[in-house]
């Protein structure tokens, strides 16, 4: 009950900066009549989630994405545009409430075919994530706040480092298809809702970066490892103007896997976090 | 708690030993502790020295019990002993109190204490010793209590003793009659001793007694009043014996002489001693468990003796052992149920069956009353050939034992090599020479018919065996029939083999001929058909088996994707290499088939397979399962699992 109370507060908070931030314009940038929504670009992510457990409360989060990007001349897979790797140590406080502190490195890649700019470059990011998880029925709901606290900069050579921090809060259920509960050979689908808001001094009138829909059809293979795929539309406000919203449509695949490498006599028991 | 109680009491009293051990000899220590003696356990509290070894008491004596709860709830046994000691002996005044009380479970409170009332019997006998023997006046007093009132008395008795030795008047009663008599100084029964009814003011009876010798005996009856001249007045000598048990069979056997319509045990006398030896044996029987004493009264009388000599003692000793001999062979035959059954199917064994009961009632039974009173040592106060021809009064039975009228050998019985006896002179040769011509016929029928009764004996053991092996058949086979409705093929080659084995043991059973080998043969087979059963059993369990094994192999685990505890299985290449490898290969052993022999080495195999891969669940196995990785054969794998298999079907 007492997370559910943080993380109601911690929603609330990100809803009213959302809401003072309306109304203002990026400097230099005149805001547009209406609205402007760029056309939609497809994009293709490969995801792997690794959850590798160390002791009894730790694991290590071990995410490496591949995500693609389509252009004119590649236009389903495209081409690479991000390296994104994600770690971090995570700390299991009970079987629904986690929370882990780590860091990314991102590689992106310059996916303007007519730029001459830099090819690569990098962009880093201290995170921390909340997930509180409730059971309803055979279904899972989750709640997950992620805050990233994130340096990135343009192509452009010599390019300065902006600061931004980066609020985001999802929820997604998990609904077994096939079983009244998650086991292997358990088919499930899995709608999820993420907003994500920024803030930092060249955010100015951009603050909803990001507003992801995205529903996946999950698979559980064995009890550790799952594969999962769908589609996944966002928009969001560029940072330029923020009066035009830019659109994809992603199509995600994604591996999870949770490997133990520990001895069996330190793994027993597994499950009384309350012990 | 009871047992505990008293667990606690032996360890205390140990202790208390073991400390008092050390002390060294003839130091007065105190026993204090639970005691059992004469048949009474309690607590007892009593000074002791350890003298030799053995423990002695000295100085004064109580032991008791009585228990308030079993009294509430049903009935309670109770006691109180007490008295003294003087280096082992019971010297001075004892005291002894004991019976059995109900309560009618009201309670009353008088002065500070609760009252209960008691019904039943008390008995309380109090008196005098010296050096263990009673001196003094001795009283034995049984009593009816109903509500803590005496309401009868059921039995009293007081003489007076010196050293042991009664002395002057006592008398003895219970609830109907009295006794009253006396003694000579030097104990010996004097004058008349009169048993009075309550009905009359006139004795009953009175045994006259003249220093130890009873003259005579009269008896009041209804058809006019008897008198027994008892002893023979006129025997060589008289010798002084106890008034005991056996005094009264030497009394009894000389009433019966002159009176055979008479039972001298109807007699108040009888009754009287012998409730009175009953009662001073149990204060008897506590004493000699304690220490050294010598309660019991010598009533002392006298009896017409008749010494037997030498020869007469070793003619005894013989003719009891030939009737030993012979009245054991005479029961084993007479009880043995195959002789009874092959007696109605063969002629012969009629015969001897026929000869065997003779023996019995014609030889044995009078031999044995004759011996009873050699054996219970009255035969010196008896005149021998009086008492023979009382028991053979037409002389002894014929050695010729003629069966019917017909004149063929199935007739009579005559063991021909046997010398003829002297039928009509009952002295103790020819009473010996009769018991030994009956064990020697005994003898000789045993051994004519121990072919047969073996043969027969070994013909029901063959019935009894085909029961029990088609008894056991029926029901192996209708388990396997059960059993199989598996879809599991293997087993079904299992199964079928275990009736493979079951066919092939019966068929050699059937075939082999009667003898000892067949026999022992049919035994094994017994065993083999109940452990196939078994075996039938586990094979038919193996689904269940392997569900509890892969149940075993499961681990819960949280998972961090879906944050929900699943199942997942662990050291699966142990668990595939159980289920790939090592059961089709035991069921393919069973399939085989087995041999007998081997079937216990196949239910051990199963029980040590099951036992191993349970251990191996919580055990470090990391270096098993990379060797298990590509191992296929069955051996090997059971090998590194470190299970032993004595199976001999693998060997082939």
């Amino acid at each position: 009950m007492k997370n559910h109370f943080v993380f109601s507060s911690i929603i609330a908070s990100l809803f009213l900066l959302f809401g003072l931030s309306l109304g203002y314009t990026q400097e230099g940038n005149v805001l547009p009549e209406e609205a402007e929504f760029k056309d939609p670009v497809g994009r293709v992510w490969f995801n792997t989630y690794g959850n590798i457990r160390i002791s009894k409360r730790l694991f290590w989060d071990a995410q490496t994405h591949f995500r693609f990007e389509e252009t004119e001349s590649t236009p389903f897979i495209g081409q690479i545009g991000q390296i994104y790797n994600r770690h971090a140590i995570g700390y299991i406080y009970s079987k629904s409430f986690n929370v882990s502190l780590g860091g990314v490195l991102r590689v992106n890649f310059n996916t303007d075919e007519s730029s001459e700019d830099r090819s690569v470059v990098p962009e880093w990011r201290i995170w921390h994530q909340y997930q509180y998880a409730m059971p309803l029925g055979s279904t899972m709901f989750y709640h997950r706040i992620r805050i990233e606290h994130r340096w990135t900069q343009g192509f452009a050579e010599n390019s300065e480092y902006i600061f931004r921090n980066r609020w985001r809060y999802m929820l997604r259920a998990k609904v077994p298809l096939n079983n009244y509960k998650f086991e292997p050979g358990t088919f499930y689908v899995s709608p999820e809702a993420e907003l994500i808001m920024q803030s930092g001094k060249a955010v100015v009138a951009s603050p909803m970066e990001d507003l992801r829909l995205t529903t996946t059809l999950g698979y559980i293979i064995q009890p550790r490892l799952t594969v999962a795929a769908g589609l996944m539309y966002s928009t969001g406000q560029t940072l330029e103007n923020g009066g035009i919203y830019k659109q994809n449509w992603t199509f995600r695949i994604h591996l999870y896997f949770s490997p133990d490498f520990r001895k069996v006599k330190n793994k027993l028991p597994s499950i009384h976090f309350g012990d | 708690m009871k047992y505990f109680n008293q667990g606690v009491i032996r360890i205390i009293l140990g202790i208390l030993f073991s400390f008092y051990s050390t002390q060294g000899e003839s130091q007065t220590q105190l026993f204090s502790g639970e005691l059992s003696a004469g048949g009474f356990t309690g607590t007892a509290e009593y000074p002791f020295e350890v003298v030799e070894g053995d423990s002695i008491p000295v100085g004064s004596f109580l032991m008791y019990k009585s228990n308030l709860n079993a009294l509430l709830q049903e009935k309670d046994s109770f006691f109180s002993f007490s008295g003294n000691f003087n280096e082992g002996y019971p010297e001075g005044f004892w005291k002894f109190q004991f019976g059995e009380f109900s309560s009618n479970q009201s309670s009353q409170v008088v002065g500070y204490q609760y009252r209960v009332n008691v019904s039943g019997i008390q008995h309380d006998a109090l008196g005098n010793l010296t050096k263990g023997k009673p001196d003094g006046d001795w009283a034995y007093k049984i009593s009816r209590i109903e509500n803590s009132e005496v309401s009868e008395e059921l039995f009293s008795s007081s003489i007076s003793f010196e050293q042991g030795i009664p002395q002057k008047s006592f008398q003895i009663e219970n609830d109907s009659i009295t006794l009253v008599g006396r003694f000579l100084r030097d104990g010996f029964a004097h004058d008349i001793w009169a048993v009075y009814s309550d009905a009359s003011d006139e004795p009953s009876e009175n045994w006259y007694f003249n220093n130890g010798l009873l003259e005579k005996i009269e008896k009041a009856a209804p058809e006019g009043d008897l008198t027994l001249e008892v002893f023979d007045t006129s025997a060589k000598s008289y010798k002084p014996t106890a008034l005991d048990d056996s005094y009264l069979k030497i009394v009894t056997w000389y009433i019966k002489k002159q009176q055979p319509g008479l039972d001298p045990e109807d007699m108040g006398m009888y009754q009287l001693l012998r409730q009175n030896s009953q009662h001073y044996q149990s204060i008897n029987h506590f004493f000699n468990d304690l220490g050294k004493s010598e309660f019991m009264p010598s009533f002392k009388v006298k009896a017409p003796f008749y010494p037997l000599d030498s020869l007469e003692i070793s003619q005894f000793n013989n003719t009891k052992k030939a009737y030993s001999s012979a009245a054991e062979m005479s029961n084993v035959l007479l009880t043995n149920p195959q002789l009874e059954l092959l007696a109605r199917s063969n002629d012969k064994a009629n015969y001897y069956y026929k000869v065997v009961s003779r023996l019995q009632d014609d030889f044995l039974e009078p031999l044995g009353a004759f011996i009873s009173f050699y054996d219970e040592k009255i035969i010196e106060f008896l005149p021998k050939e009086t008492l023979a021809n009382q028991i053979w009064p037409n002389g002894l039975p014929q050695k010729r034992i003629q069966l019917s009228n017909e004149t063929d050998s199935d007739s009579y019985w005559d063991l021909e090599s046997f010398q003829e006896y002297a039928r009509g002179a009952t002295d103790l040769d020819n009473v010996q020479k009769m018991a030994t011509y009956a064990e020697k016929s005994l003898d000789s029928i045993s051994k004519s018919l121990s072919e047969w009764l073996e043969k027969a004996e070994k013909q029901q053991q063959f019935l009894k065996l085909d029961e029990l092996i088609v008894k056991e058949t029926q029901v192996l086979e209708n388990n396997i029939d059960t059993l199989l409705t598996t879809n599991r093929l293997g087993i079904k080659r299992a199964l079928n083999g275990i009736l493979a084995t079951k066919e092939n043991t019966l068929k050699t059973y059937a075939e082999m001929p009667e003898s000892d080998e067949k026999l022992e043969y049919g035994q094994n087979t017994l065993t083999c058909l109940q452990n196939l059963g078994e075996l039938a059993l586990e094979v038919g369990n193996l689904p269940e088996r392997e569900r509890v094994i892969n149940e075993a192999y499961q681990d819960t685990f949280w998972n961090p994707f879906t944050a929900t505890i699943m199942d997942e299985d662990i050291k699966k290449r142990i668990t595939s290499a159980h289920q790939n490898i090592i059961v089709p290969y035991v069921l393919d052993l069973v399939a085989s088939p087995v041999e007998c022999e081997d079937v216990t080495n196949m239910l051990q195999l199963f029980k040590d397979i099951q036992t191993r891969l349970l251990q191996l669940r919580d055990e470090p196995t990391k270096k098993l399962e990379r060797k298990l990785r590509k191992e296929q054969d069955p051996e090997t794998v059971l090998e590194l699992l470190g299970i032993v298999s004595n199976s001999k079907t693998a060997e082939r």
